[in-house]
């Protein structure tokens, strides 16, 4: 993988070459800028259903290994 | 039936030819019969298949309205969400992973009342141009067995190219719908960004991700973007502007049309058969009163490295949320908290995500972030603005969709950069922002389609589409069926 990578960058760095001062980048083409909504509650999913695919939980909670104090 | 258009199924059933129920044994029955050669669905569910279908006669018989795509079969990307259906992404990492809620998209089509008839194959999280990279199935393409039919929508291309659903729907970052619509002789849409609700696809590049459309020709193609696209308050980016009713235009033809034809998209590495199938769609437009007219997109050669920056770099951010905590793949056995998220990602990722997540990271790191990320969405708008030169110009831009036809399974695999380079003229439409369609042009003499890809303006798919069917209706490329 390391070789298959070096050949992207390799490939990449042809960027270097074009002249780009001046230039604002583009971060996203949509003309849509800082859309918000009213700051309103709305429903959102029950604790079961987000839940549901937790790969440990206990109770209502997700469940992890010690963050703390290994 | 099997080779009826999404729309004579719908003029079938409204003259009461056909029920809902005929049509989904019909095409349950074409599954079974394919699905061992071609491997293009994840997930298929007869049962509720059917039932989705009965519930549409009963209402039909009740004389009850019914929404634009009544009982017409439409297969899903792997990569949008449906409540209470497994969504994979084609990922280990997804195997078991249930959505709590439907993507946008497939509300849309349940309130059409489309029978969603299945979960198709891709590329792992949609990062590919084979379909290889799918940690379930290596789809094959409905043309040539030992050939892919692209990617990443693969599954969803070739669901519709081998006859097992009408329709379907696929995503594009980077060429991902237009590319395999090409190597299987259907049509696929790339949409404006912005056109249509990103709520409930799965992140990749999402400032470069759209949902859009395959079917075998432009009328459907143009029925189902008109039945996703829309307004959702829930994807911030997507634009509140009103949907035109495309398949009420479809049928004008563009006069005047003026064609660019850009001299970079027809350089070193364009198979001649090819570019001559695509000068032979020219010459099509030409006897119906078009001008072809040169264009420069000088920055398109540079369109591949800006893309491997930008899309890498979000795919980055956008993969860390699997991590093993919330949902998604969790290692059995770790020492502490950080070794369980390595071993997570580790077991669960495929080769060509952990290439474009270490890729990404590297682009964004502190000291490389001038050099790759920023220059590169410099080098984006200056892509960008070739366009917006391009179309104060002409009204489309015409090429072809892909360098070749559909290449080997197999033969791209152990070359990433290679695989990369079959996106070449598709990728700078992701990066700009702006609609493309592929259709079909012709077959090379080893028999595999050839697709044509029209290029617009933001928001101009109305026009695209009426350019496209222009085409469709001088041609019969559109109506060969593969032999499965």
């Amino acid at each position: 993988m390391a070789t298959q990578l070096s050949a992207i960058v390799d490939y990449i760095n042809q960027l270097q070459s074009i002249n780009t001062d001046g230039v604002e980048p583009l971060a996203h083409a949509s003309d849509v800028h800082d859309v918000f909504r009213e700051d309103v509650p709305i429903p959102s999913l029950p604790p079961a259903e987000a839940l549901a695919n937790a790969p440990a939980r206990k109770g209502d909670y997700y469940r992890v290994p010690p963050v703390f104090g290994e | 039936m099997l080779n009826l258009t999404a729309t004579e199924l719908l003029q079938k059933q409204a003259a009461g030819d056909l029920t809902a129920e005929a049509i989904a044994l019909a095409y349950l029955q074409r599954l079974r019969e394919t699905e061992l050669r071609v491997q293009a669905f994840l997930a298929v569910d007869d049962a509720d298949v059917l039932a989705q279908a009965k519930t549409i006669d009963a209402r039909r018989q009740r004389g009850e309205p019914l929404g634009r795509l009544a009982g017409v079969p439409v297969a899903l990307k792997d990569v949008l969400c449906v409540k209470g259906r497994r969504t994979t992404c084609g990922s280990k990492i997804l195997r078991n992973f249930v959505p709590p809620y439907d993507a946008h998209v497939v509300t849309q089509l349940r309130a059409a009342d489309a029978v969603l008839i299945g979960k198709t194959n891709c590329d792992e999280f949609a990062m590919g141009s084979s379909t290889e990279n799918s940690a379930y199935q290596i789809t094959r393409n409905p043309w040539d067995h030992e050939r892919t039919p692209g990617g990443s929508s693969g599954g969803s291309a070739a669901a519709v190219a081998a006859g097992q659903a009408p329709l379907s729907l696929g995503t594009d970052t980077g060429g991902s719908i237009r590319q395999p619509a090409s190597f299987c002789g259907i049509v696929g849409l790339k949409p404006t960004y912005g056109r249509v609700s990103r709520f409930g696809l799965v992140a990749y590049g999402s400032s470069l991700d759209q949902i859009g459309p395959f079917a075998h020709d432009t009328r459907d193609t143009a029925l189902l973007l008109e039945v996703i696209a829309g307004h959702d308050p829930r994807d911030s980016t997507c634009v509140n502007q009103p949907v035109p009713e495309y398949t009420k235009t479809l049928d004008q033809k563009l006069a005047p049309l003026t064609i660019g034809v850009a001299k970079e998209y027809f350089g070193e590495g364009l198979d001649p058969e090819i570019e001559q199938s695509v000068r032979d769609a020219l010459k099509v437009y030409e006897r119906l009163g078009a001008t072809i007219k040169p264009i420069a997109l000088p920055h398109s050669p540079y369109s591949i490295a800006t893309y491997y920056l930008v899309a890498t770099a979000e795919a980055s951010g956008n993969l860390a949320r699997y991590d093993g905590v919330h949902f998604g793949h969790r290692a059995e056995t770790f020492a502490g908290l950080i070794d369980m998220m390595k071993k997570s990602r580790g077991e669960g990722f495929g080769a060509e995500v952990k290439r474009r997540i270490m890729l990404g990271t590297y682009a964004l790191s502190s000291g490389y972030i001038d050099a790759y990320y920023l220059k590169a969405l410099k080098v984006r708008r200056l892509i960008r603005q070739d366009f917006d030169r391009a179309f104060a110009e002409c009204d489309v831009i015409v090429g072809p969709t892909s360098p070749t036809a559909a290449f080997k399974i197999g033969e791209k695999v152990s070359d990433p950069l290679a695989m990369y380079l079959s996106d070449i003229y598709t990728i700078s439409a992701n990066l700009a922002g702006i609609p493309g369609i592929s259709i079909p042009c012709g077959f090379t003499k080893a028999g595999l389609p050839i697709g044509l890809q029209i290029l617009a303006a933001s928001f101009a798919e109305e026009k695209m589409l009426r350019v496209a069917h222009m085409h469709e209706r001088e041609t019969d490329w559109h109506t060969r069926r593969a032999t499965v």
